[in-house]
């Protein structure tokens, strides 16, 4: 199995990107469009609490991942089970994101390319970077994540021309229910996904801080998107709730003093590295896990086989946009629901009342 | 020696190096350019494009304003131009389809390059197409990704060829001169400049009118030359009406877009008229409502300087400024009442009143939303114009000077 280590600033970072990942592009929860950056404030703070409650999960269990936690708690036959359910989700969650990858270039710039031709180098780098294990994933992820966050703030220098606060208002007009259920499907995607750590956790060399680390980064990443949300209401306006990719329309509507223009490709450089690492981290989740299930020695062996079958998984489960739209819209909530929340708390749950059973039998 | 490194291969296909040297020379080929290789020469850039209804009246009739770049180079010392012939800078293509997609896809078949729309500056719809609806034609605009949303779009009661066709004044491509036309409307703030992205803003709020500038034709000695003097009403998406350029002027001052211009103004005390340059101009819309009416309320603040008189009366003493000021808000007011009435007229929301009560208190917009065209034409205006003459220009005295009698 994969020896590295990450510090806990490294995986601040590595959250960040994660969250982040494909949510720059693709945003959940447009229906709610002018409100959206306010829902997501709620959202962070119901992912949070989500997350806080996982990771309890890894303080009563410190040094194991998600996997070996589930063997401990269900058994070696339902922990297997379980372990089997996750792999499901890496799966979904970084074959997603690689659809979202190939759907966002080939209606862009690379509009005649083979899907193929755009996927197979993609996927031989982060098989590549996978197979070098976490310490290179978080290390490669450093310089990316710090240019993204850069970009950023360029961004908002090149937006005060163009940028009108009365596209903001009214700030709110959705019905509360609704505004409740918008923040549920954010607070599990893209907030929730960060559930895949608890595979990468016991890779962090000073355990005692990666609680706080996890927080940080979501709470990073949360004020991330929430600022590009806002710009992109700010700037694109209503119009912005019919686009697929709001934020690349935001981008393309630059214009200082008509020669900076054209700046698309700041929103496809985020999303291609903060994609890359999410989409990376997926691949070493699944290869992991998988290892960890069939008790082999090293994941290694695994990463090019499941690398290929993400690719293929990517075409399967959302042949088109559409129908990813609607699977985060409807299936999402609950979906996320039961990887991020229900099963980890289940996990907790069965381990606090065994632990509480071992001690009365013992005393 | 040979056979125990080949065996040493055979066993690692891929050492280190060769695995990594493999991965570069993989992603070389790929990663080197785009698939649809498209260079300059193989492209037709598109800087205009005129949509009407097709011959029948069915279906879209497409005109393209292609640059010939070779043409437009600037002409050597020896006045011989850039390249070869006399030829026009541009080229006018026409294509027809039952959408506007395929239109421009037709337009291939008469054109050896590929069409490529990223460069399109104008978008000129005709008023036949106008009146039976402007957002078909601008759904393939905003849904593919080479044309641009931040363009202008512009209505004509011409052909749009004939449009394309005219002079292009100091510039050598029509569709350029036209942008740069819009772009100048500062300088008079007759001229409404809508982008695409404009018109589908207003059409998202429901209740709101958009307004588009109509360019025609003006001959000038025998010349065809363009003109933009007017502004379409567009109202649900299809030409209502029109508004001239003193109601446009009114338009814009509701909506804080003047941005210049001036102001002619009967002189005071005397026979003749003074003109006023328009250095800055800002306005506050404050729309309240309730189920019996809406009030709306419109303050202008305007900074302008005297720029030239036809009168004898020295304009510059304060007193004769206090009563230019007074005048310049009267015919302001008269421009925005000019628009107003045109506007209830049409029953046409296009200050954007409604939007402005949703923006800022939407429950109540929810009560008045269904009946806001009884609302708006009832609705209570109080113009407001506070206006400061703060400058003379070069000279005190009117040139045209009488010295006082008996001096």
């Amino acid at each position: 199995m994969d020896q590295g280590k990450i510090s806990p600033w490294q995986l601040t970072l590595l959250v960040m990107s994660f969250t982040i990942g494909n949510w720059i592009v693709l945003p959940a929860g447009t229906e709610a469009w002018q409100n959206l950056w306010l829902i997501m404030i709620l959202a962070l703070g119901e992912g949070l609490v989500f997350a806080y409650l996982s990771l309890l999960l890894f303080r009563r269990f410190p040094g194991k991942t998600l996997f070996e936690i589930f063997a401990l708690v269900f058994g070696s036959v339902g922990g297997k089970f379980l372990s089997l359910l996750f792999l499901w989700f890496f799966l979904q969650t970084g074959a997603a994101a690689l659809m979202i990858f190939v759907t966002l270039l080939k209606t862009t710039i690379f509009t005649a390319t083979p899907d193929m031709a755009l996927l197979v180098p993609w996927m031989l780098i982060v098989i590549y970077g996978c197979r070098r294990g976490i310490e290179v994933i978080a290390r490669s992820n450093e310089p990316l994540i710090i240019a993204t966050i850069f970009l950023l703030f360029i961004s908002v220098l090149l937006v005060l021309n163009i940028f009108d606060p009365a596209n903001l208002l009214p700030l709110f007009n959705l019905p509360l229910s609704d505004a409740l259920w918008i923040s549920v499907g954010i607070a599990v995607f893209p907030f929730g996904q960060n559930v895949l750590f608890l595979m990468i956790l016991p890779r962090v060399n000073r355990r005692q801080k990666v609680t706080g680390a996890v927080l940080k980064g979501m709470i990073g990443a949360g004020g991330y998107l929430l600022l590009i949300q806002f710009l992109t209401v700010g700037v694109v306006g209503k119009v912005g709730e019919i686009y697929v990719f709001p934020s690349y329309e935001f981008y393309r509507m630059i214009d200082i003093a008509r020669v900076l223009t054209r700046l698309e490709l700041i929103p496809l450089l985020n999303f291609m590295t903060m994609g890359f690492i999410k989409i990376m981290l997926c691949l070493y989740a699944l290869a992991v896990g998988t290892a960890q299930v069939f008790n082999l020695r090293t994941y290694r062996p695994l990463v090019f086989p499941l690398g290929a079958l993400l690719l293929i998984a990517a075409f399967r489960f959302a042949p088109s946009i559409s129908q990813h739209l609607r699977f985060v819209e409807e299936v999402n909530p609950y979906f996320g629901l039961f990887y991020s929340v229900f099963l980890p708390l289940l996990t907790l749950g069965v381990a606090l009342v065994r632990g509480w059973l071992r001690r009365r039998v013992t005393s | 020696m040979g056979r125990t490194a080949d065996q040493g291969g055979r066993n690692r296909p891929f050492s280190k190096g060769g695995l990594r040297l493999l991965m570069i020379l993989l992603l070389i080929p790929l990663l080197g350019g785009c698939w649809d290789l498209r260079e300059l020469d193989s492209l037709a850039l598109v800087f205009g494009m005129g949509l009407d209804l097709g011959p029948q009246g069915d279906g879209y009739r497409l005109t393209f304003e292609i640059v010939r770049a070779r043409q437009i180079q600037t002409p050597g010392p020896d006045g011989s131009g850039g390249g070869g012939g006399q030829r026009n800078p541009y080229w006018l293509l026409q294509a027809t389809g039952p959408t506007v997609f395929e239109a421009v896809r037709n337009a291939t078949l008469q054109s050896s390059r590929r069409l490529f729309l990223s460069h399109t500056q104008v978008f000129i719809i005709g008023e036949e197409l106008a009146k039976s609806g402007i957002s078909p034609t601008i759904d393939f605009i905003v849904r593919v990704n080479e044309p641009r949303i931040v363009k202008w779009l512009l209505l004509t009661a011409d052909e749009p060829e004939q449009i394309f066709a005219a002079e292009p004044g100091l510039e050598q491509i029509t569709a350029l001169a036209i942008a740069d036309l819009i772009q100048n409307y500062g300088i008079t703030s007759k001229i409404k400049p809508v982008r695409v992205v404009d018109y589908l803003e207003t059409r998202m709020h429901k209740t709101s009118a958009n307004t588009l500038p109509i360019i025609r034709i003006k001959e000038t000695t025998g010349k065809k030359e363009l003109i933009i003097d007017r502004t379409g009403v567009i109202k649900g998406d299809k030409l209502v009406g029109y508004l001239d350029p003193k109601e446009t002027r009114g338009l814009l001052w509701v909506q804080d877009e003047v941005d210049g211009g001036v102001v002619t103004v009967d002189a005071p005390g005397g026979e003749g008229k003074a003109t006023m340059e328009l250095f800055n101009a800002d306005t506050k819309l404050t729309v309240e409502g309730n189920e019996h009416g809406i009030q709306v309320r419109i303050e202008v603040k305007v900074r302008s300087g005297l720029g030239a008189q036809t009168t004898s009366v020295d304009l510059s003493t304060t007193n004769q400024i206090e009563r230019l000021e007074k005048r310049q808000a009267e015919v302001i007011r008269e421009e925005i009442g000019a628009a107003l009435t045109k506007a209830r007229d049409l029953k046409a929301d296009i200050f954007g009143f409604g939007e402005y009560l949703y923006r800022h208190d939407h429950r109540r917009w929810k009560g008045l939303e269904s009946e806001w065209e009884r609302y708006f034409v009832g609705a209570e205006v109080d113009v407001l114009v506070e206006v400061m003459v703060e400058e003379v220009g070069l000279i005190t005295k009117p040139t045209i000077y009488r010295a006082p009698e008996g001096g």
